[in-house]
């Protein structure tokens, strides 16, 4: 149960789903009135009671004359709609159980669609959470005598992340959508246009088979063969992603972390930097005991 | 002299929006443009967008004819026959090429001493075999007692999409089990063991060079 405020003294008092509750409960933590003020009546066109506790449908505050109004999704007040489609918070529900609380989540439906269409990606998608939250996060952590260093391992965790998810979306993009192409096809002309012969067993259907666990799984030839070909080339090609990150780190550095990340920035050599040009300009025919202007910074490739 | 009279806005009223557009926007989930019947326009030129669809038809025709190899054919159906989920597999390939080109990379650099290559090709060599192991091990131990209850709450909530999402749940565990060995646990556990490990040659090898110098 739980009450709107429709004007200075009365209030609507109507039962509520679970996401209305968490809507509010949202609502309540983004505006983050105090809890007298929101007790008070003060609060003129504000359609929530809420004090700003995790568990506040419990604390629901009941004032003026209430009107049951069951079931009813909309705001008479305001016209607002507080349905939210299935978008629950973490927050939400304790009667949920953890795997219910995570599988109504928006982002789940949308991963697991597209770790079934696009594998690569969505396998960069789940790195880059990894790599820009969670590494960082305990590189951080960790006690560093010199914050650059955590900074430096922090950031190019995130650019390694980064980069990854911008090869896998140029590299293997393409094959995820030449396969929805054959997909349609298969579903409406047979696969005649693309599979030719190979429709026969790609277009059979899922087998059903029970785990020793319990688990009802559902296999076909088709997802076998669009696994092979949305993952399959990353096999191949992960050593071109290394070589990718290998080589845009020191441009990230150069420009991005030693410019603005880095508490410290490395500051520039004193010396001039000659380039090979300005070496043959100051070249000159010295004595035989004395070494010539070139190979005076000269130390080999290493350099 | 006229004073200027200023409009009260009472800003507390709350805003009433007519009652039938508010529902149906809310109760749609579809989005502005859709209701309009309006089309956002591409920021790709059209060349492009007709450059790449042809590109891709391309594509779509090689995979056609990839698919009718018969050793493709093969592997699939026997893939299927078997019930082999072989995404992890793939998954834990990729990461080991990955590595092996990172330490081939260490091993032919110039720039990195002689003395620092081995130490480096260690770490990766441990943390490349410890990550793959525990990724094998994580993954049958989610298999086994963690992808239940996700079944039955994938089932509850949705009723005719269950079956797709539970194979891209699938899909999808595997590959963040095993992205989460390789990205998180394995420069953060690994790499002290090989450290550690590392000194201890170093020790040794130091160790037994006095010996030779005595």
């Amino acid at each position: 149960m739980f009450g709107f405020y429709t004007s200075n003294t009365e209030m609507k008092v109507t039962t509520m789903s679970v996401q209305q509750l968490n809507f509010n409960n949202y609502k309540a933590h983004r505006l983050r009135q105090p809890m007298q003020s929101l007790h008070s009546n003060k609060i003129m066109g504000k359609d929530f009671g809420l004090d700003d506790s995790m568990h506040s449908y419990k604390h629901a505050v009941f004032k003026g004359n209430h009107e049951s109004n069951i079931n009813n999704q909309i705001n008479t007040t305001t016209g607002n709609n507080y349905n939210l489609g299935g978008r629950v918070s973490f927050s939400g529900d304790p009667k949920l159980t953890f795997a219910e609380k995570v599988v109504k989540a928006k982002w789940f439906k949308s991963f697991c669609e597209m770790a079934k269409d696009n594998s690569a990606v969505a396998e960069a998608v789940g790195a880059l959470f990894i790599t820009c939250g969670m590494r960082p996060l305990t590189i951080m952590a960790m006690p560093q005598k010199d914050v650059d260093k955590n900074r430096k391992a922090a950031s190019h965790s995130i650019a390694s992340g980064v980069t990854g998810l911008i090869f896998a979306k140029i590299a293997y993009e393409p094959f995820s959508a030449a396969m929805k192409k054959i997909k349609t096809d298969l579903d409406k002309n047979g696969g005649k246009k693309y599979l030719g012969s190979a429709a026969e067993y790609l277009s059979k259907p899922d087998i059903t088979r029970v785990a020793k666990n319990g688990v009802i799984k559902k296999v076909s030839n088709y997802d076998c063969f669009n696994q092979l070909i949305t993952y399959g080339p990353k096999v191949f090609t992960s050593s071109i992603l290394a070589a990718f990150t290998v080589g845009t780190m020191p441009y990230i550095d150069k420009y991005i972390i030693d410019k603005y990340i880095l508490k410290n920035k490395p500051k520039p050599t004193d010396k001039p930097v000659f380039t090979t040009y300005d070496h043959f300009k100051f070249v000159t025919f010295k004595r035989a005991n004395q070494e010539p202007a070139v190979f005076q910074s000269f130390k080999g490739v290493t350099k | 002299m006229s004073i200027p009279i200023k409009p009260f806005i009472n800003r507390n009223i709350p805003r009433q929006l007519p009652r039938v557009i508010s529902t149906n926007v809310a109760r749609t989930n579809a989005t502005a443009s859709q209701i309009c019947g309006m089309t956002a326009p591409s920021l790709i030129p059209e060349f492009i967008r007709k450059g790449a669809d042809k590109s891709i038809d391309l594509l779509a025709r090689g995979i056609g004819k990839l698919a009718q190899n018969k050793y493709v054919k093969g592997f699939t159906e026997w893939c299927v026959k078997k019930d082999i989920d072989y995404t992890q597999h793939l998954s834990a390939a990729c990461a080991n090429v990955l590595n092996g080109f990172y330490m081939y990379n260490v091993a032919t650099s110039k720039k990195i001493e002689e003395e620092q290559k081995k130490p480096l090709m260690l770490n990766m060599f441990i943390g490349t075999v410890l990550s793959t192991a525990g990724g094998y091990a994580l993954n049958g131990a989610i298999d086994k007692k963690l992808i239940k209850p996700f079944e039955n709450a994938i089932k509850k909530t949705y009723d005719t999409k269950a079956d797709d999402l539970m194979k891209g749940f699938k899909v999808a565990k595997s590959l963040m089990v095993f992205q989460l060995l390789y990205r998180f646990v394995c420069p953060v556990v690994a790499t002290p063991i090989a450290n550690h490990i590392s000194n201890k040659l170093r020790e040794k090898k130091e160790g037994d060079k006095g010996n030779l110098t005595v």
